[in-house]
């Protein structure tokens, strides 16, 4: 089975990524894995609008647990076992909650154990800046796990059109890495994401 | 700190995230060597590509051990240049020694691919020259010719035939000069030149014995056994089934008794897989002879070699 890390700054889309491309994949109920950060699994199953409801927020940190998918993808003429794994987001600093601390570990921890890395960055808050740079977050992510991994960068939010001017700085700036813009709440760019798996499971 | 080390250091709180990261990244990563998991990926496929080819070579063993040898240096190399070791730099000039028609010329071009996939060349072409190529008419051609010889060969293989051709004639014989500027263009461009000479076992061993400096400039050395007679039926087997033909039974044993005769005749020099080669390729033009006069030929006679074909192609 290989395992697909989702992982990005907090905001960013992971989990709404998440639902959204199991969704487009074809899964109909979804039946989430939870890794509390206590440390024991538990395993909730939603139908997907209501998981979207629950799931997702527009407050920072909604994703406080290490959260999988199992799903199943058409490869020839069989199928290969996939596992989505949407992360807590990432923030910068040290963060004053303890349960959030051991969560992001939780996430570091994970880059090593996945095949696959989808690294989500929000080209929004990328403009937002008054001088448009990468963060440094992002860019070490980007370093880490381009020379380890099976890696893309998903450009989250292309719907807007602000978006635009960001997108052509994270071209620039990730200049050897595969950029794949997309948008997780409408379901834009999501063709190019499966055929990305579908090519290095 | 290792990594788990990094990672509980962040989950307590006493680094942050961007200064683990930061930690993670300067331990695990040689910043240089930014290259994509994608990218080595493909030329992981390639080598196999190059390696299959040789492989389905017949014989050659020693070669394909060689090869082996090779990639294994070459990646260990690499593996101890990033953990900051002495790595050797890596000379690769090559002799071929071995009777016309044991395969050198194209193991030479598979070992150009096979470069290419690991790194040392940049392009993996084949420049195939000989003394004629090389050696001028007058003074001063000669360094000229070989400098372009081997322009045109950068970034690739420079395979000399015959290369012992080059030190006969006395002691004014440009052939010589034509050493000596090949010596100094292997110097000048040892990051992306191979240079491989290849001749006859017997006059390769005098004309490297009679130029020291020459030998210890090409570490490796290779010979090219002569095939056995089996080993050459199944060369001919493995050249008609590319070619979509048979042997029947009977012209197998016809080719034996054909290969067997011309060695006893001339020695292993003259029966070996080029010898194969013209016979096969006269013998399906024989065959086509013998077919057109029939009519409603089936799929399995149009395919089958038989030994009449054979005798006739001798």
């Amino acid at each position: 089975m290989t395992k697909c890390l989702i992982l990005g700054q907090t905001n960013a889309g992971k989990t709404c990524f998440t639902l959204n491309f199991a969704d487009y994949l074809g899964l109909e109920e979804l039946k989430l894995t939870v890794k509390k950060p206590a440390g024991f699994l538990a395993e909730q199953t939603y139908c997907l609008d209501a998981a979207l409801e629950e799931l997702v927020s527009e407050e920072s940190h909604k994703t406080e647990e290490i959260q999988k998918i199992k799903l199943k993808l058409p490869a020839g003429k069989t199928s290969q076992q996939i596992e989505l794994i949407d992360t807590c987001g990432l923030v910068e600093g040290i963060h004053p909650d303890k349960k959030i601390r051991k969560a992001m570990a939780q996430t570091l921890a994970q880059i090593e154990s996945s095949e696959l890395i989808l690294h989500i960055i929000d080209l929004l808050t990328l403009e937002e800046n008054s001088s448009p740079v990468v963060s440094k977050v992002d860019q070490e992510i980007y370093n880490y796990c381009q020379a380890e991994k099976c890696y893309a960068v998903l450009a989250n939010k292309i719907d807007v059109d602000r978006a635009r001017r960001s997108l052509e700085l994270l071209y620039n700036d990730f200049s050897s890495g595969l950029i794949i813009p997309i948008s997780a709440l409408y379901r834009q760019g999501f063709e190019k994401v499966k055929s990305f798996i579908l090519k290095n499971l | 700190m290792d990594k788990r080390e990094i990672i509980r250091q962040l989950e307590i709180g006493n680094i942050s995230l961007g200064k683990a990261l930061e930690l993670l990244n300067s331990k695990y990563i040689n910043h240089n060597n930014l290259a994509l998991k994608r990218k080595k990926l493909k030329s992981e496929r390639n080598l196999k590509e190059v390696k299959s080819k040789l492989d389905r070579l017949v014989g050659l063993e020693k070669i394909k051990d060689l090869v082996n040898e090779l990639e294994a240096f070459v990646k260990v190399q690499r593996k101890r240049e990033e953990a900051d070791l002495i790595a050797k730099p890596l000379v690769m000039h090559m002799v071929f020694k071995g009777n016309p028609g044991t395969g050198k010329t194209t193991v030479a071009r598979i070992f150009g691919e096979l470069f290419k996939e690991l790194g040392l060349l940049s392009k993996g072409h084949l420049k195939e020259v000989e003394r004629a190529d090389l050696v001028g008419e007058y003074i001063g051609h000669t360094a000229k010719n070989t400098r372009e010889a081997i322009n045109e060969a950068l970034g690739g293989i420079l395979f000399i035939d015959e290369a012992y051709s080059l030190a006969r004639g006395g002691a004014r014989d440009f052939g010589k000069e034509s050493i000596d500027a090949l010596v100094k263009g292997m110097e000048d461009n040892r990051d992306d030149l191979v240079v491989i000479l290849a001749g006859y076992p017997r006059e390769m061993e005098i004309f490297l014995q009679s130029n020291p400096g020459l030998n210890s400039r090409f570490p490796i050395k290779v010979e090219f056994e002569d095939y056995s007679l089996d080993k050459l039926v199944e060369i001919a087997k493995l050249m008609l089934e590319e070619r979509e033909y048979k042997l029947s039974k009977a012209a197998q044993a016809k080719l034996r008794k054909i290969l067997a005769e011309k060695r006893r005749k001339a020695g292993p020099e003259k029966g070996n897989a080029r010898t194969v080669r013209n016979l096969i390729e006269r013998a399906i033009r024989v065959q086509a002879t013998r077919l057109i006069t029939q009519d409603d030929l089936n799929r399995q006679e149009l395919m089958i070699i038989q030994p009449e074909d054979l005798e006739g192609a001798v």
